[in-house]
């Protein structure tokens, strides 16, 4: 395999930059960027100028992991940020619903939250007690936002099946 | 392309919107997006991951950028720090939709380009796929990443792969010369013509 060797220490030369380009022409046409991908990553990042919190994820229910493609498991996930920290919970009702409980604790200010999958939201407020329910929330890839009212920042959740 | 021509690298064009949206050009956040998701989407479907996962991936990625803008030190980085985020995001999310093996045999059928949608029109295209996938799997990402930047980013875009070429300069690495030899022992390539 010098060869090999020996030309891997060459410079690249115009015939690589032919063959690059034709690499990417074909994946430019084979596997193009998702139409709405910029755009969905611009509102994002809209969101987050309100400087939101990426929350972290903190665990998964042990049942959901193994159960996930059937739909009669409860699911619970726990994610923590600086301003609050949740435990949701996903009860299916069906193949493309589920009834969301959460309960936010940490904070001391009214909160909203959205669950945001594609073009789709559902929101709810936050009660005094922590406790919301969106019901029915649509199941997919989903992120949560948590709008605070007031000086705080808002929280949002990397994406998550539900 | 050299790296003192004209035209500037895929990097440096990058690292000019990362500054200036570091400088309060809200606006130039949208550019750095159009500038890099191509590079960053075919990364996330380079690791053999669904479309869903691969989306994901690239935007939680962008979402970390301006979590953590203050911290990347040299502008010119930003491309190389998005590339490794979405490895790592892209590793992250596929995991943690925790699929079962039959889910993943489903899902992966879009992670494959359809042939028939494959524009390879003169000859010396398709001889040239052909052997692009019989490399192994690392060289026919890195290739495919690398495709998408531009040649002075070679190098950076090598390491930020966990491959890198390992000398200074845009030397041509083990993967592009392994492609460079099948293609030379083929008949059917006729002297690199493309």
């Amino acid at each position: 395999m010098s060869t090999d060797r020996d030309l891997a220490a060459q410079p690249l030369d115009d015939v690589d930059t032919t063959i690059l380009d034709t690499i990417a022409e074909t994946f430019r046409a084979a596997d193009p960027v998702p139409a709405g991908l910029t755009e969905d990553i611009k509102f994002a990042l809209t969101v987050q100028a309100l400087h939101a919190e990426v929350a972290e994820l903190q665990r998964v229910g042990a049942e959901s992991a193994l159960a996930r493609s059937e739909y009669t498991h409860t699911q619970t996930l726990t994610f923590s940020a600086e301003a609050l920290s949740v435990m949701v919970t996903m009860s299916p009702i069906d193949a493309d619903e589920v009834r969301v409980d959460g309960w936010v604790t940490g904070h001391d200010f009214p909160v909203r939250v959205e669950l945001r999958a594609g073009s789709r939201t559902v929101s709810a407020e936050v009660d005094e007690d922590g406790r919301f329910t969106l019901d029915p929330a649509p199941r997919g890839l989903v992120r949560f936002v948590f709008l605070p009212e007031g000086d705080v920042r808002p929280v949002i959740t990397p994406t998550v099946e539900i | 392309m050299s790296a003192d021509g004209t035209v500037q690298s895929l990097a440096t064009r990058a690292a000019a919107a990362f500054s200036a949206y570091r400088d309060g050009e809200v606006r130039a956040m949208d550019e750095l997006v159009d500038l890099l998701t191509p590079v960053l989407w075919h990364t996330a479907r380079a690791q053999n991951v669904p479309e869903a996962v691969a989306q994901d991936a690239v935007q939680t990625a962008w979402l970390r950028l301006v979590e953590n803008a203050e911290r990347i030190k040299d502008p010119q980085a930003v491309m190389g720090w998005l590339i490794v985020t979405v490895r790592r995001e892209t590793w992250r999310v596929n995991k943690a939709h925790g699929r079962e093996d039959h889910d993943i045999d489903e899902n992966l059928t879009d992670a494959i380009p359809d042939p028939s949608t494959l524009v390879l029109r003169r000859e010396g295209h398709r001889v040239l796929w052909a052997h692009f996938q019989q490399l192994p799997q690392n060289c026919q990402a890195l290739l495919r990443v690398i495709a998408f930047a531009d040649r002075p980013d070679y190098a950076a875009v090598s390491e930020s792969l966990g491959m890198p070429v390992g000398s200074i300069g845009p030397t041509r690495g083990r993967c592009l010369a392994k492609l460079r030899t099948a293609l030379a022992n083929d008949p059917a390539w006729e002297g690199g013509a493309l």
